[in-house]
């Protein structure tokens, strides 16, 4: 009895959790999942990068043919916001990419080597992306909310809308 | 019986000699976290799927024969888009908050099993989805060359 109770506060203490075979197999294949979606986005983050840098020197080929009207200036504008925003969205994706890569390579080395500290950041990187992809929704999600409260009070202020 | 069993542990990806994983008290935090954020996203992808299926019943209502059939067909792809994902996530968080709350160990095991499906339907989705893309593009350039558009 004495050995069971034994067992059993082992089992229910600090260290009941335990990595299994199952878990090893599971993980080496999300791992290899996990590596290929991170490679496509580093991709597609360069094709982004690549899509910018050619139609920067359009946006500024119409802007010097349209002459210095005050639609140029006001697309000039335009453009400088437009570019730090295309540069904040390619920072993001690079990094939610970056964590995943992370991730999936600490398993794999973690898995080969037996090593703690691999696992332990790749633990770390995947809470990582969460943490990115979750403020990115919640941010996305306030602004929709904003924009519906914006219209609304637009169209309520105006009795012919 | 070491020595046999040694190459067989190391063919399964065992950790060699000296300590094994361990589910240290950061795994922990880290893994309860993104379990967290995992419900929070679930939720998120339910909410999404219900919208889309109210805005597809509609448009089924609003169009006729023709309007249910369209309609049943979108909806159909969105509950295979948004549901899978969904569930995963769901299914993934709340076993891996039972394994690090109760710890319990099969339901850890169970918890990753979700994890890895997640990653796999999203990795298969995009595989799909790039494979159509590429067939229309091939689709397009074909018609486009055989069709003579510059003889006209």
């Amino acid at each position: 009895m004495e050995i069971l109770d034994n067992q059993f506060a082992q089992d229910s203490g600090k260290n009941g959790l335990q990595v299994t075979r199952n878990m090893k197999i599971n993980w080496l294949s999300t791992s290899k999942w996990v590596m290929f979606l991170a490679i496509l986005g580093f991709i597609f983050t360069g094709l982004m990068v690549l899509a910018a840098s050619v139609m920067m020197p359009m946006l500024n080929m119409i802007l010097t043919m349209s002459g210095q009207s005050e639609l140029a200036r006001q697309l000039e504008a335009a453009g400088g916001i437009f570019m730090v925003f295309m540069l904040l969205m390619v920072a993001i994706m690079f990094f939610i990419h970056f964590f995943h890569l992370r991730f999936a390579t600490g398993i794999q080395r973690s898995m080969q080597y037996g090593s703690q500290d691999a696992f332990e950041s790749a633990w770390r990187n995947l809470r990582n992306f969460f943490r990115i992809n979750g403020i990115i929704a919640i941010a996305m999600l306030v602004i929709y909310a904003v924009v519906l409260i914006f219209i609304g009070s637009m169209a309520a202020s105006q009795p012919d809308f | 019986m070491e020595d046999i069993n040694q190459p067989l542990e190391a063919d399964t990806g065992a950790a060699p000699a000296g300590q094994p994983l361990q589910f240290s008290d950061a795994v922990r935090r880290d893994l309860l976290e993104s379990a967290k954020w995992a419900l929070f996203f679930a939720v998120l992808l339910f909410i999404v799927l219900g919208i889309l299926t109210i805005i597809s019943l509609m448009a089924a209502v609003a169009g006729g024969v023709m309007g249910i059939l369209g309609g049943l067909f979108v909806l159909g792809i969105y509950t295979l888009f948004f549901f899978f994902p969904a569930w995963y996530y769901y299914k993934f968080s709340t076993l891996a908050r039972q394994a690090l709350g109760f710890e319990d160990n099969e339901a850890l095991e169970e918890a990753f099993v979700y994890l890895k499906r997640f990653y796999r339907f999203i990795g298969i989705f995009i595989i799909v989805f790039i494979g159509l893309y590429l067939l229309l593009a091939i689709a397009g350039l074909t018609a486009f060359i055989s069709n003579d558009l510059f003889n006209r």
